[in-house]
């Protein structure tokens, strides 16, 4: 008995075309359906190292220039460095720029991809309950657990493999002076830094995801991924923080940033010993642990009223009450940071003349001093950015009433199609304005905090919830002519668009009119007062005639169940 | 007595897969109508048209005589749907989703809804993510009847019900009936439209087969007959019998299916010494199945195509 089922084992050949579409092991479809992933991670990441190559080569291409750039980032306030995870380090090369300037982004997104995927690997399958097929093949629970994180493990190794082809191809390509190259085996070294410092945050999510489930699991793992590069990032400026250093994780790397010459491998250690150890406790716990047993954090349920149970706006609103507080404070505590410390910069500024003249100019009748100048040179940036994704949450979750199948039932009721779309598209735009309204809250005190009037500068963070809406419109309009699931997308798309226009247009020296494109590029300088009614009507048409076609295209088609 | 549902030709295809083809269906006030058919034979496909979820590619339907795409909304004020598989929010608990759609519809008599959430036996407390595929599926009823809908559209309603709950299912629509109001479920599980409906109609691979009363079908229904004689089996008096084919002799024993009346085989058996007569009639379920599963089709397409 035993000799014919090794002789069927060895029968059963996996042929080479499954292996290489993924279906030949839960290793391969794992690594497959994170393909898209490893695109947008690794794709970014490299596309950032370029700009930051191309940036560098054409803006600063001469040694004096170059000193004048490195003299720029010794004088940025405290605020601003600390965001970019600190000092910045041999900054007159590509390598030292790219870290200082686009370190946030380089150990944060790849942190986010791996806690999003490792808390919900197991968890999630689980959950969808799939993992009861799954672990009734012939395979034991440990390897399931070990296939599934090694197919991440690959995808970030590969997602860093062309991160650090990206930096060093691009330094090649672009740099102008000697200091400007970065080696190949410097580049492949920052990359496992980032790619372990990923992993390190997603072995916490995985770790944890057995016993506090999937979304506890993430905002644990997040809070501390963020909080470290926040403490790491303030810890010269902000007291407490110094103290509380060394539980910062990329506190205990700091000495490792190979492309910005500093090299001590041991920094490779922390993260991946944390990396390790939270994996083998999550295949562990997998393993061990009955299968579909998963924990949850315990939070209060919200009160039916809060809910929303009266109609398709308030539904709409209630669902997403969790998601507007979470984006608007932590829009908001960034808006509530840059106006406490407002001042700093405009010490910065009047210390140095040179500097007050250039934004005397390009600001005139500005008084420096106003927190609202600080908030509008520091935050609506990032703040639009911000808002942009939270407009996709919040788009992709009104998507998700069709997508997930609720409208099958929903649009039995006697509401008609496009009073549902506009409704529920109401319902979201309320929700941006909602994140708005935090971030407003937030800065409000942040200004106050400093002595100075708040109402303008508050007033002026309503442009987050206009510039949100207006990205909404575009994807309520996607949604409801052609499909829900490409409603979200299009309004990511549509903010990296707009985030990429607004780099590479003086850059590369586009014509105007690309340049226009951007929206937020006609709001004026709202966080001080002065509007541009031109910025403001187009947001609002766009919101109103994106609504108008989502109604329409909602009532003219299928419904996708 | 009117139609409550009409369809002329209907058809839907999604591209170039297979929808459904020219579907003619009516069904009248008060009655419970069953369609039938195996998975993907386009029972769901139909009932979305019906509802406006799905625009027909041609041909079209009327429900209370409003045409489907006309005003869809007219036509939901008054039926009561129950789909196959939903979903609806996790967050709320099954009591609020009830309570959203009570306030979605207005005019919720509550005392029959708080009736329908006991006789079901629902737990209005837990939420919704919570609950398994059954209870859900109660919450999904409850939704469909709270309004006292005068036509209810019911997809393969009591899948993932216990027997207990099936039989309180049952109950309601047998009731729902007596008020008159007009039942259109759904089903693959012929015994559950055998004593739910009056009417069947069977569809399979987009198109109508066969519509007709529950007791009509037992006319497909046919009788295995095994004869077994006390000497040589009379073979050739059985061959040109009407209804009889299928005929096997074997050591004295005489096998054969018979189609119709069974009267002209008793009574040619009469003639002679019988040791044993058995006659064996098989559900509608193993009819059904033999009649219209997917070999039977290409077997009955071979020989239309040989004629």
């Amino acid at each position: 008995m035993s000799a014919d089922a090794g002789a069927l084992a060895v029968a059963v050949r996996i042929p080479l075309r499954a292996r290489i579409l993924g279906f030949g092991s839960l290793f391969g479809k794992t690594l497959r359906d994170s393909r898209r992933a490893i695109l947008i991670v690794g794709g970014f990441c490299a596309l950032m190292a370029l700009i930051s190559a191309a940036f560098v080569g054409t803006t600063w291409p001469t040694v004096a220039d170059r000193a004048e750039g490195v003299a720029l980032t010794t004088t940025l306030p405290a605020i601003f460095t600390g965001l970019y995870g600190g000092s910045a380090v041999n900054a007159d090369g590509i390598g030292g720029f790219t870290n200082w300037r686009y370190g946030l982004i380089f150990f944060l997104m790849p942190g986010i991809w791996s806690i999003i995927a490792l808390s919900g690997t197991l968890v999630g399958e689980v959950r969808r309950g799939s993992m009861d097929l799954v672990a009734a093949s012939a395979m034991s629970r440990g390897r399931i657990a070990v296939e599934k994180v090694g197919a991440h493990v690959a995808a970030m190794a590969i997602a860093m493999l062309i991160v650090a082809l990206a930096m060093w191809g691009s330094s090649m390509a672009l740099g102008t002076l000697p200091a400007d190259e970065i080696p190949l085996a410097d580049a492949l070294s920052y990359a496992l830094l980032m790619g372990l410092s990923g992993l390190a945050a997603g072995g916490v999510a995985f770790a944890l995801a057995p016993f506090v489930g999937r979304g506890g699991a993430g905002g644990i793992a997040a809070l501390w991924l963020v909080g470290s590069w926040i403490i790491n990032g303030y810890r010269e400026s902000v007291p407490i923080f110094e103290t509380l250093a060394p539980s910062s994780f990329f506190n205990w790397s700091v000495g490792h940033r190979p492309i910005a010459g500093l090299d001590d491998p041991i920094g490779l250690l922390w993260p991946a010993l944390i990396a390790l150890g939270g994996i083998t406790i999550g295949v562990v716990a997998f393993a061990r642990r009955d299968l579909g047993q998963v924990g949850a954090l315990r939070l209060p349920s919200l009160p039916g009223w809060v809910l929303g149970t009266t109609g398709p706006l308030r539904r709409t609103l209630g669902e997403r009450v969790g998601a507007i507080t979470a984006w608007g404070l932590g829009i908001g505590v960034y808006a509530l940071i840059i106006a406490t410390t407002s001042q700093d910069l405009s010490l910065m500024i009047e210390e140095n003349p040179s500097l007050a003249e250039i934004f005397r100019v390009a600001f005139p009748n500005v008084d420096l001093a106003d927190p609202g100048f600080a908030l509008q040179l520091l935050f609506v940036q990032f703040g639009t950015l911000a808002i942009g994704f939270a407009t996709a949450a919040l788009v992709g979750g009104w998507a998700s009433d069709e997508s997930e199948g609720r409208l099958e039932l929903l649009l039995t009721t006697p509401v008609a199609r496009p009073r549902w779309a506009i409704l529920t598209g109401l319902g979201t735009y309320v929700a941006i304005l909602g994140v708005a309204v935090i971030v407003a809250l937030a800065t409000a005190i942040g200004v106050t905090l400093t002595g100075q009037d708040a109402l303008t500068a508050t007033v002026g963070t309503l442009v987050l919830g206009l510039h949100g809406m207006a990205a909404a419109g575009v994807g309520l309009a996607v949604g409801g002519l052609f499909r829900p699931s490409w409603a979200a997308p299009a309004v990511v798309v549509l903010v990296v668009a707009w985030l990429l226009i607004d780099i590479l247009a003086p850059l590369l020296e586009l014509p105007d009119w690309v340049g226009d494109l951007v929206l937020a590029s006609h709001y004026g300088e709202p966080m001080i007062g002065a509007w541009d009614p031109v910025g403001v009507v187009a947001a609002l048409m766009v919101a109103v005639v994106g609504l108008g076609l989502c109604a329409i295209g909602l009532g003219r088609r299928d419904l996708r169940g | 007595m009117a139609a409550v549902i009409e369809t002329q030709r209907l058809t839907k295809t999604y591209g170039s897969h297979r929808g459904i083809s020219e579907v003619d269906l009516t069904v009248m006030e008060g009655e419970a109508f069953g369609f039938l058919g195996p998975n993907g034979a386009g029972k769901t496909t139909t009932i979305r048209t019906l509802l406006d979820h799905l625009r027909p590619t041609s041909g079209r339907a009327m429900v209370f005589g409003i045409d489907t795409t006309v005003d869809p909304v007219a036509i939901h004020r008054r039926l009561g749907y129950l789909p196959g598989e939903f979903a609806l929010y996790d967050k709320l608990t099954g009591g609020q989703t009830i309570e959203y759609f009570a306030n979605l519809r207005g005019n919720v008599d509550h005392a029959y809804q708080q009736q329908l959430i006991e006789r079901l036996d629902v737990d209005p407390s837990r939420k919704f993510r919570e609950y398994s595929k059954g209870n859900k599926q109660k919450v999904g009823l409850v939704i469909a009847l709270q309004h006292r809908p005068e036509l209810l559209l019911l997809d393969e309603p009591t899948s993932g019900l216990d027997p207990l709950v099936q039989q309180e299912f049952y109950a309601v629509i047998r009731e729902a009936k007596d008020e008159g109001r007009t039942i259109f479920m759904s089903s693959h599980i012929l015994s559950e439209a055998e004593r739910t409906c009056d009417r069947v109609a069977i569809i399979r691979e987009g198109r109508l087969v066969r519509t007709d009363r529950v007791a009509a079908l037992r006319d497909m229904a046919h009788h295995q007959v095994e004869l077994r004689f006390a000497g040589d089996a009379p073979r050739a008096q059985f061959e040109g019998l009407p209804g009889v084919s299928e005929l096997h002799d074997e050591d004295g024993t005489l096998t054969m299916r018979v189609n119709g009346p069974i009267t002209p085989v008793v009574k040619a058996a009469a003639q002679y010494e019988l040791l044993d007569f058995v006659s064996r009639e098989p559900t509608l379920e193993e009819t059904f199945l033999a009649e219209y599963s997917p070999t039977t089709a290409a077997a009955q397409a071979e020989a239309t195509d040989e004629r």
